[in-house]
């Protein structure tokens, strides 16, 4: 049930009381809603309400990235990598990324035109995990 | 060949028909970050429209000014799965969405393109085969999860 409830508040549906209650507050709105700063808005007569809406920064809203450093490997070429986890391709893969992120002239400009060369000159930083900020599971209602 | 996990991944290219609400299940093989060389910011001008590099201000020890540097690009080697039915629709006897694992198909995506953990059962646990099929477990009791966690 809290999952459910959290998934709104997530979106963006929720009002501060729920919002307090999935601990979805920003510091800047628990520090707004202290007893003493409604104190201080009540002296200065401030028209606005008391319970406002909550910012989205919140650290359930941020994108997923990726976490714990390979501390023991610095940086691996893409030829090791592509060995030691089973990648045959890792080079044109990389590569044809590459070309989607950036355009194939930046791409080419970067990277060079020889996937062979491109292999054993790129270095990449291997990462253990993810850190997810979204839902714990897929939402039951959307999937 | 590690597979650890199983994560939702947002769909960007144009093959609508492997795709359910946009999303595609994968295995995630590696996570891994490249930092882009110095050299790329000299040709932002030629990137196609809507096209950025990411970059940060950092601070040169030597100089003590502050330069423009690329920031880190994070990617994950993921292996690809397919539907079993267009659309992922679901199949018309168990109601369940099947998907089969493609060992032999292997992309990489950007990490921000992935939305979350899916939960994929094999069909038959005890069966290694290349193509393996699951079905997405979508049903999470949430009564019992939140009485066993």
């Amino acid at each position: 049930m809290e999952e459910t409830l959290s998934h709104p508040a997530l979106q963006g549906w929720h009002d501060i009381e729920s919002a307090n209650v999935f601990n979805l507050l920003s510091a800047t709105d628990k520090w707004q809603n202290t007893r003493r700063a409604h104190l201080l808005r009540v002296q200065h007569c401030q028209k606005e309400p008391f319970l406002g809406p909550i910012s989205q920064q919140v650290h359930h809203l941020r994108e997923t990235h990726v976490c714990g450093v390979c501390r023991s490997i610095k940086l691996t070429s893409l030829i090791d990598a592509s060995e030691d986890f089973g990648i045959p391709n890792f080079g044109q893969l990389f590569h044809a990324q590459i070309e989607e992120d950036w355009g194939e002239e930046i791409c080419g400009l970067v990277l060079g035109y020889d996937q062979n060369v491109l292999i054993d000159s790129i270095f990449i930083k291997l990462q253990n995990g993810l850190l997810y900020y979204y839902q714990p599971f897929h939402c039951p209602t959307s999937v | 060949m590690p597979e650890s996990h199983n994560i939702w991944v947002e769909y960007t290219e144009s093959d609508l028909d492997n795709t359910f609400q946009g999303h595609v299940p994968y295995s995630p093989v590696l996570y891994f970050c490249w930092t882009p060389p110095n050299q790329i910011l000299l040709f932002q001008e030629r990137l196609p429209a809507g096209k950025t590099i990411p970059i940060f201000f950092k601070r040169c020890k030597k100089t003590e000014q502050w330069i423009l540097c690329p920031q880190a690009q994070e990617y994950a080697v993921v292996i690809s799965t397919k539907y079993k039915d267009l659309h992922g629709w679901d199949d018309c006897v168990d109601g369940f969405i099947w998907v089969v694992k493609q060992t032999d198909k292997m992309y990489i995506v950007p990490v921000g393109a992935i939305v979350g953990p899916a939960h994929l059962v094999r069909e038959n646990a005890t069966s290694d085969r290349i193509n393996s099929i699951s079905l997405i477990y979508n049903h999470v009791n949430l009564d019992t999860y939140w009485t066993v966690y």
